[in-house]
């Protein structure tokens, strides 16, 4: 495999998620970015914090480990 | 949008210029070897990109590297978890990093003020909490002060740690001070320690109001002249211009005495010893003297964050667009005045200047993408014209090339930002942060 191949295989893939696109990638799974909204988290001590939004990826995958199985 | 996979073949080939079919095999390729090294139960790391590996119930799990998460993330870049309530015991310690960052200040300010021997460390802390926590500054200066003096004579110190042993211990370490002034004076000097020693009554008073005049006015005309002199130049000419005894003991005090005396400083002043209580008071002084220095030092640390808000407008630059009233001025001293401060940090990162190839792994402010490279580039001219360090960055958006322009390197998203508001009229609201690509 060639370094040149991955690295344009992240590159592109990054660009892709930067512009909030959904990479579906059969054999291996689907990026995607989510919106997370600004939330508090309420612990059970009865501290609170707000906790700020947030982009992130999402990993989805119908790939299984086979060892399980 | 969606990519599907013949969609990001496509992509692929335009990205490395190889064959359709070199590139669907190296994606197969790819794809395999990550659910091999899962399988093995190992995680395949794509660099800046991610990791891949299978979770706990078995499925393929993606982990997202530093960099892409946060370059992701950049609209929200700098934004902290607020602690609304604390917890209801009183088990503050270990939670959250925003109740961290508040406690660190806290800490510092007081450790200071239980033990005054600073390792001045706190020069280097944060901006950020500088900015905040403005009357610590005060503080902690002090205790640089306090901390330099120890550095200087650590040694010395020692026969005065005990406050018992001072008065008797006294003669030894003045006398070899004596011996190093001048002969002369030692010589008066034994006379007049003997004296002290001998009969309080006669030397103690005077000693004593001279050091309340000298604390409360400022009056005293000889002990001003000496202490004045002491922060400029320890020895030479205190002793002539003012009483014999008194500037003898002051010249032989001058940088190094007046740490040792911080100590006992206190407890000697019930004792009354003449040549502690001026020592003391030169100590006073030499303080007070220093803190002027080092003062002005803080206040230009604390400019450069309100200079440029202040400054814009004042000189327009004609270069980059029509609507701009572009300042690039304002920026500049604000510049100068970090690199200063932190030289590495700065000659590294920064918004003007030079590109420097090690700070590619940061991030840069995009102003302008073009379509066509030439534009781009004459772009990238006038804007380095202007003393910016330009970046001019090919990437690929929606199947099309694109040359972006961009200006700064920066270590982190967050401070990409604040410099980007600091940018002229229409960049500083029309401007991406993005991070530096160099291949």
């Amino acid at each position: 495999m060639k370094s040149t191949f991955i690295k344009a295989f992240k590159e592109v893939l990054r660009e892709q998620i930067l512009n909030k696109n959904r990479v579906e990638i059969e054999d291996l799974g689907i990026f995607e970015v989510v919106h997370r909204k600004q939330h508090q988290k309420k612990y059970e001590n009865g501290r609170v914090v707000m906790i700020p939004p947030a982009d992130v990826v999402e990993f989805q995958s119908k790939v299984r480990s086979s060892n399980e199985n | 949008m969606k990519i599907n996979k013949e969609k990001l073949i496509e992509l692929l080939v335009d990205k490395t210029n190889m064959e359709k079919v070199e590139v669907e095999e190296q994606l197969q390729q790819l794809i395999q070897r990550i659910v091999d090294a899962a399988e093995r139960g190992k995680a395949l790391e794509i660099k800046e990109f991610g990791l891949f590996y299978f979770n706990e119930s078995g499925d393929l799990t993606f982990d997202p590297s530093k960099e892409l998460s946060t370059e992701i993330n950049f609209k929200y870049a700098g934004m902290e978890p607020v602690e609304l309530k604390p917890p209801r015991d009183s088990a503050s310690g270990d939670a959250v990093a925003a109740t961290d960052e508040k406690e660190e200040p806290t800490s510092k300010t007081t450790k200071p003020a239980e033990e005054s021997k600073p390792e001045s460390d706190t020069d280097e802390d944060d901006e950020g909490l500088d900015d905040i926590f403005g009357l610590d500054d005060m503080d902690e200066d002090d205790e640089e002060i306090t901390a330099e003096e120890p550095e200087e004579e650590p040694v010395s110190k020692r026969p005065f740690e005990t406050p018992a042993d001072k008065v008797d211990r006294e003669d030894d370490p003045f006398s070899g001070l004596l011996g190093d002034a001048s002969s002369k004076l030692s010589a008066s000097d034994k006379g007049f320690k003997e004296e002290s020693s001998d009969s309080d009554d006669d030397e103690v008073p005077p000693f004593p109001f001279i050091k309340d005049s000298k604390k409360d006015k400022g009056t005293e005309e000889p002990v001003d002249k000496s202490t004045e002199k002491v922060p400029e130049k320890s020895s030479p000419k205190t002793p002539k211009k003012s009483s014999p005894k008194v500037p003898v003991k002051v010249e032989k005090a001058p940088a190094p005495k007046a740490q040792k005396t911080a100590k006992p400083k206190t407890s000697s002043k019930p004792r009354r010893d003449p040549v502690m209580v001026v020592i003391s008071v030169v100590l006073v002084f030499v303080l007070v003297a220093a803190a002027f220095f080092v003062i002005p030092g803080l206040l230009e640390e604390s400019e450069p964050v309100e200079a440029p808000v202040e400054t814009p407008a004042e000189e327009p630059l004609p270069p980059t667009e029509a609507d701009a009233t572009n300042v690039l001025e304002p920026v500049e001293p604000d510049e100068e005045i970090t690199v200063e401060e932190e030289l590495v940090e700065e000659a590294l990162y920064g918004l003007l200047g030079e590109l420097v190839d090690d700070a590619n792994d940061g991030f840069s402010i995009v102003l302008h993408s073009f379509r066509q490279e030439d534009v781009a580039r004459i772009k990238a001219a006038e804007l380095a014209a202007d003393g910016f360090r330009v970046l001019v960055s090919e990437r690929t958006v929606q199947g099309q090339t694109v040359w972006r322009v961009s200006v700064g390197q920066f270590p982190t998203i967050a401070e990409a930002q604040e410099r980007a508001g600091d940018l002229p009229s229409p960049y500083n609201t029309d401007n991406f942060i993005q991070r530096i690509q160099t291949n």
